[in-house]
């Protein structure tokens, strides 16, 4: 369970947030809704501890975020997959690759094992064919399914999504709209999406708050089976 | 930002890189890949370098001793300046210019792209997995670029000196080998190892904190390549005081 507990931020004279409070419990999205330039990248960044924040707490299974040392921190990350709203990935690697490097990383896994996690998570995507091109040949909303697989690649049990479908055009924004929604419901991912875009937000929210001058507001529950 | 605190910073981000546990599985490709990426990049570049650095001192120095000292210190003045001076410092300018631009630009591009918080994401080390191998690279690449310079500067001399300037191979050879020391050479190339950390920490520090889009990675690019060169000065001048007078 993640707890966002009082949580401020401002950039100078700005303030950004002020005093966000939520909680994300397991098996559950919640979906941050708010126009651009709200804060809500801002929000999730700091939740996932790239930014930190002026005051207030970030609880991971009861354990406080800023009194985690980095061992403990980057321990956490392994637990949680994020996709960029750019999708953030390494230009100079393939998409094989791009998936792979944390299993490279943090694994020891031989060949074969690696090859075939990585196969699962390509044909997971939708995207079995492509694992030899590299971002300058994929399309946005490719580069976006990659960010995902990528995110996907040790299994975590949280799921950070910024701006997942901004920019797509419809048939794929269902695509990954469904993608999330399989995570949830077949893989008990829990997770955070950050959207301006409420139809998605509807169909994969368990919960959903509004983010507006530094405040957030509960919108309604919406349940899953709304959905189905 | 005041000097000092930017020196504490500097030297914050290098100890970051170099102190940090690393695995040759995880990095050794990474830094083999560095090391073909500044040596045998910037081969072309220094060996054009080295052969016009030979060419131009063994014709000046001609110049200013012909005439008043015996013909053999053509070779020692030749010897020494490539080895102690022209060496390091030339190849350092080029792979100053060359290789800290490209570790500004692609980190830097990495920086606004959100790929360093991809990576901090997958809980990889950004400074392991970025700054490492370029620092190491560039410390196992420059000395070997230096001795190719200095070796290709002195046959280039050596040509200019028999063919051009007619001078007795007897005589050159006599203050080529007879006044060679160690220490030159070696001097010359500690010298090289400091002007690598220098070089690839300016060109990771400014390509990390790089922010504002393509602009902002003009300028950490600038900001890397005038550092490097400042910092080779700086650091010639303090180990010529140190070791050399």
């Amino acid at each position: 369970m993640i707890r966002i507990h009082e949580v401020h931020k401002n950039f100078g004279n700005h303030i950004v947030l002020n005093g966000i409070s939520f909680e994300v419990t397991d098996n559950e999205i919640v979906v941050i809704l708010g126009p651009s330039g709200t804060g809500k990248t801002v929000l999730l960044k700091i939740i996932a501890g790239l930014i930190k924040p002026d005051s207030g707490s970030i609880f991971f299974d009861g354990k406080a975020l800023d009194q985690m040392v980095p061992d403990e921190i980057y321990e956490l990350r392994k637990q949680i997959g994020f996709v960029f709203q750019g999708s953030a990935l390494f230009d100079s690697l393939t998409v094989y690759e791009n998936i792979g490097i944390a299993i490279e990383e943090h694994t020891n896994w031989k060949r074969g094992k690696k090859q075939e996690r990585i196969k699962q998570i390509l044909e997971i995507i939708g995207l079995p064919n492509k694992h030899r091109l590299r971002p300058k040949d994929l399309s946005g909303g490719m580069m976006k399914l990659v960010g995902i697989g990528r995110a996907l690649a040790l299994d975590p049990p949280y799921l950070f999504y910024d701006e997942p479908t901004v920019g797509l055009d419809p048939i794929m924004k269902s695509r990954i709209t469904e993608l999330i929604i399989t995570f949830r419901d077949r893989y008990q991912k829990s997770g955070i999406v950050v959207t301006h875009d409420l139809e998605s937000a509807q169909l994969i929210g368990s919960k959903l708050y509004m983010l507006k001058s530094g405040k957030i507001q509960k919108i309604s529950t919406i349940a899953k089976e709304k959905y189905e | 930002m005041t000097l000092l605190s930017a020196v504490g910073q500097f030297g914050l981000f290098l100890a970051r890189s170099i102190f940090i546990p690393w695995k040759l599985r995880q990095t050794g490709k990474r830094v083999i890949d560095q090391i073909f990426e500044i040596g045998i990049g910037s081969l072309p570049m220094v060996l054009f370098m080295a052969i016009f650095v030979g060419l131009t001192t063994a014709i000046q120095t001609s110049y200013q001793m012909i005439g008043t000292v015996p013909k053999y210190f053509l070779g020692i003045a030749i010897s020494r300046m490539i080895l102690i001076e022209f060496g390091p410092v030339f190849t350092a300018f080029v792979v100053a210019g060359r290789s800290a631009s490209a570790m500004a630009a692609e980190i830097g591009t990495m920086r606004v792209t959100e790929q360093i918080d991809a990576l901090e994401m997958m809980a990889i080390n950004p400074y392991r997995y970025l700054n490492l191998p370029r620092i190491l690279g560039t410390l196992i690449a420059l000395p070997v670029l230096v001795v190719f310079t200095e070796l290709i500067a002195i046959i280039s001399s050596i040509l200019t000196s028999i063919y051009l300037l007619k001078v007795p191979f007897t005589d050159l050879n006599y203050g080529l080998i007879h006044h060679f020391r160690f220490n030159d050479l070696a001097g010359g190339l500690v010298k090289a190892l400091f002007f690598a950390l220098l070089i690839a920490t300016s060109g990771c520090f400014f390509g990390f904190y790089a922010s504002g889009g393509a602009k902002g990675v003009g300028k950490a690019v600038t900001r890397a390549v005038v550092t490097s060169l400042i910092l080779i000065f700086a650091f010639d001048f303090i180990n010529a005081l140190l070791f050399f007078r």
